[in-house]
């Protein structure tokens, strides 16, 4: 046990499980840039990036992908905040809440919603019960369903790495900047916010790349009207067998993920830099 | 290290009267969505149009859904004890000592986490596609080894990590042969990260929706 | 279940759904009790 050799040994099965992994991987990647013939060839990509529906869907996927993150980072920093420094009862109530929700299962929390959004649905039984609307108001089936159905599945992706990084900072950091005659909210802004930075980067990370990549949810909260890139990767590989689309489409979303990690690790080292 | 002092911040209430109002509303579905089992008619609103139980007797008249969820649990249950012991001898051999290449190989068993789910399920159905492999649970088990093995990883390594070696080694300086030391000493202090893990691989299994759609069938596993 | 919900909501989904939300609940309390809840988020 104490040797190097059995120290490979006992890594040996998860490097052969990983390894397989990559190697399926590789395998997408190296589709994506051969041809049928398996000369290499970049059609599959023309084809991507010369269609415009692909194309509106890769950088509506981006956009939503952007503007959920920030929803979820402005509700959810709170959130952190309430679980970090509340009363611990209150905060153990609030940490039990976001888990149920978290680890429930994600099917059921889009069904969920496609009870609360649909024709015939909470929200619009209740305005078109008070008398507010005359017909039901299109909640879902379109990016607004996808936006609140992506919001909620990754509100905790968000709140649960901010939380953690709150969890280490001493509120007497912000209690001596208070003594000093510094407001609440300014000790917050420019005390805890600054130091919170890493876990905001790392759940921007987390819910961006959720978001992106999603399936589940623009495909019942779309319902086939609102498609991401991840339907259309689904719909060309599965439905029409169009393997060397689907692997160009996944490779771009890919290299489009891992650039958000790069850039904000790299935003990240930036700010630590500065503060130094 | 909560002082308390937090709680008569007034920003403290706000963000708190925030979180529940959020809370609420992330939760709500989850409640609207069991009320309207209890449906008397076969419409899914909410308030319910009376009350019955019938849709939960129903639940037995579609064998698919139960096949499906018999499917989805020994589904979790075989491949989060595949990861688990994946993890435990994968922690120990990454905690032992430190070792040349140690953080690159940390990195390579964690990357599953980094591939997006799509990513994911398009890579493994290419390649059994590839490979010709038409074991459907065979094909299930690995992807659903690859996704909770990490999990099972970064738990029970970080558990290990924060225990001291110091202890092990006396036993071993007692008498106790390595292997007996771990399993009397290790092993122990392992339990509740152990628990973690079983928790996390299990739920993570069982919920994946993404990635195994892209293997089976519809209504092969529960979520699908 | 995907399938079922793509194609029309019907309370048999419903109750299955509520059957695993209760599970999920109890799976995420008993932890809570065992280990604490803040170990798992």
């Amino acid at each position: 046990m104490k040797s190097r050799l059995g120290l490979l040994l006992l890594l040996l099965p998860a490097l052969g499980l990983i390894a397989g992994f990559l190697t399926a991987l590789t395998s997408v990647l190296v589709m994506s840039v051969v041809d049928s013939s398996g000369a290499l060839s970049l059609e599959s990509y023309r084809s991507f990036l010369g269609d415009e529906r692909y194309m509106t869907i890769l950088l509506r996927s981006v956009w939503i992908a952007f503007y959920v993150t920030v929803i979820c980072l402005v509700l959810g920093y709170p959130i952190a905040i309430a679980m970090s420094r509340s009363s611990r009862t209150v905060a153990s109530l609030i940490t039990l809440a976001l888990a149920i929700q978290f680890f429930s299962i994600y099917v059921v929390k889009m069904y969920g919603w496609m009870l609360i959004l649909g024709n015939n649905g909470v929200v619009n039984r209740m305005l078109v019960g008070s008398g507010l609307v005359s017909s039901p108001v299109k909640l879902m089936y379109n990016e607004l369903g996808v936006a609140i159905g992506l919001t909620a599945a990754a509100l905790p992706l968000m709140v649960f790495p901010i939380n953690a990084v709150l969890q280490t900072i001493s509120l007497r950091y912000e209690e001596a900047a208070l003594s000093l005659g510094a407001g609440r909210l300014r000790a917050l802004l420019t005390i805890t916010l600054p130091l919170s930075v890493p876990g905001i980067l790392s759940g921007v990370i987390l819910t961006f790349v959720f978001c992106f990549a999603a399936y589940l949810t623009p495909g019942l909260l779309g319902g086939g009207f609102f498609k991401m890139i991840g339907n259309v990767i689904y719909e060309q590989a599965v439905a029409r067998f169009n393997y060397s689309l689907a692997a160009a489409s996944a490779a771009i979303t890919l290299v489009i993920s891992l650039f958000a990690v790069v850039a904000v690790n790299k935003a990240s080292q930036a700010f630590a830099g500065g503060r130094r | 290290m909560r002082t308390g002092a937090g709680s008569r911040d007034p920003l403290t209430t706000l963000a708190t009267v925030i979180a529940f109002v959020v809370l609420f509303v992330a939760t709500f579905p989850l409640f609207v969505t069991a009320i309207t089992a209890f449906n008397a008619t076969n419409e899914t609103v909410f308030p319910p149009n009376g009350w019955s139980l019938r849709w939960f007797r129903n639940i037995a008249r579609q064998p698919e859904l139960v096949q499906a969820a018999g499917f989805s649990l020994v589904l979790a249950v075989v491949s989060s004890a595949i990861s688990i012991s994946l993890g435990v001898v994968s922690a120990v051999a990454l905690t032992r000592r430190k070792f040349f290449g140690r953080d690159l190989i940390d990195a390579f068993l964690m990357s599953p986490l980094l591939v997006p789910q799509v990513i994911l399920g398009l890579s493994f159905l290419v390649f059994f596609v590839r490979v010709g492999s038409r074991q459907p649970f065979l094909n299930l088990l690995f992807l659903h080894v690859v996704i909770t093995f990490p999990y099972a990883l970064r738990v029970i390594r970080s558990s290990l990590t924060r225990m001291n070696p110091k202890l092990e080694e006396a036993a071993v300086g007692l008498g106790a042969s390595s292997l007996k030391s771990f399993f009397l000493v290790t092993f122990p202090q392992m339990r509740p990260s152990l628990f973690v893990a079983i928790f996390f691989c299990f739920v993570v299994s069982f919920d994946n929706f993404t990635a195994t759609a892209f293997l089976t069938v519809s209504g092969a596993t529960l979520p699908v | 279940m995907y399938s079922n919900i793509e194609s029309s909501l019907d309370p048999t989904i419903s109750a299955i759904s509520a059957l695993l939300i209760v599970t999920s609940a109890i799976f995420v309390i008993v932890a809570d009790r065992i280990v604490g809840v803040e170990k798992i988020v």
